[in-house]
């Protein structure tokens, strides 16, 4: 069997849709109950105006969070996918812009995770690289993915 | 059988969900107690937001601040007064790129954004009860209430948030440095 065919397979779909979903989800948490925190993190991206900022900080995390929902129950999951992925890049380019000016910040990505764990999760090179593997993850799921709110069997 | 949608569709549907997610959740942080409050930030004037502001206590949050603590909220003249007297340490609640680029003299900097990261230095070399007077940006910025917050929350005593901050600082051309100076 081909990559292409493996890739486009709707088990890897389905597996894909999952796992980003949750990810997605246990992502949004900390950002929903305390957005003023997660404000001072979107300030720190610099690529907002002021009066915007607090806005996206109560927006991101929603759409993190609903987005990650309809993707686990294959809702629009085309959709959704575009949405998380067009988050995905935007955030990708505030992370490199900041590196090249010698800035660097909490990545305000999976605050849950360094509640359990303890990790210190600043912006790096191997944050970029996270964002383009799961930007790689959803892909197949922008391409292949159903885009209907409910499917008929 | 694999149902096809044109990119039209699948970006319009998109755009459809995201105006709707943005609604539920600006619903949701107007009933959010932690949330983000719209008015003292870009309702009011500035004018009358430091008429309120100033004077004040911040009030406990759930999870930072101890049920019945304040954080006292001091004027421009007051944090000068702590100033030119050597009292306390001034705490810089902004991101530590404006704190490099320039902050108030002698002034700490303990980012909101990177609080947790960089809580261990700071309680290494600052003891509990030291006098110390966070600010952010200016009235409006809620980033030395986070910090106020948290200190406190982790058993800092003696706090007080200089309300006007940065902009007011430098606005009387009081003392500051940084690499912008």
């Amino acid at each position: 069997m081909s990559i292409g065919k493996i890739v486009s397979s709707s088990i890897t779909v389905t597996v894909l849709r999952v796992v980003i979903g949750v990810l997605f989800i246990l992502a949004s948490y900390s950002k929903i109950i305390n957005p003023v925190q997660f404000s001072a993190v979107v300030a720190e991206y610099q690529l907002l105006p002021e009066s915007l900022i607090p806005f996206a900080a109560i927006i991101l995390p929603w759409l993190e969070l609903m987005c990650g929902m309809m993707l686990v129950l294959n809702v629009f999951a085309q959709s959704n996918a575009l949405v998380m992925m067009v988050v995905l890049v935007i955030f990708t380019i505030g992370i490199t812009n900041n590196l090249l000016r010698g800035i660097v910040h909490d990545c305000g990505c999976f605050e849950l995770f360094e509640g359990w764990f303890g990790f210190q999760d600043e912006i790096s090179v191997s944050t970029i690289l996270r964002d383009l593997f799961l930007i790689g993850l959803i892909l197949p799921i922008l391409l292949y993915g159903s885009n209907v709110f409910f499917r008929r069997r | 059988m694999k149902e096809k949608h044109g990119l039209g569709k699948i970006i319009f549907i998109g755009i459809i969900l995201t105006i709707a997610v943005s609604g539920l959740g600006l619903v949701f942080n107007s009933m959010n107690p932690n949330g983000i409050d719209f008015v003292s930030s870009s309702g009011p004037s500035y004018a009358e937001i430091a008429e309120t502001k100033q004077g004040q206590s911040l009030e406990g949050s759930p999870g930072d601040v101890p049920a019945g603590e304040e954080i006292e909220v001091i004027t421009l003249l007051e944090a000068k007064a702590f100033f030119e007297r050597g009292e306390g340490f001034f705490v810089d609640a902004r991101s530590e790129y404006k704190y490099y680029e320039l902050h108030i003299s002698n002034a700490l900097s303990l980012s909101a954004s990177k609080f947790d990261s960089r809580y261990e230095d700071f309680s290494d070399v600052i003891a509990k009860d030291a006098l110390l007077i966070i600010y952010c940006h200016s009235i409006t910025c809620p980033y030395s209430d986070i910090v106020a917050r948290k200190l406190r929350g982790l058993g800092y005593t003696n706090l007080k948030v200089f309300s006007g901050g940065w902009v007011e600082w430098l606005q009387a051309k009081y003392p500051v440095q940084g690499f912008k100076r």
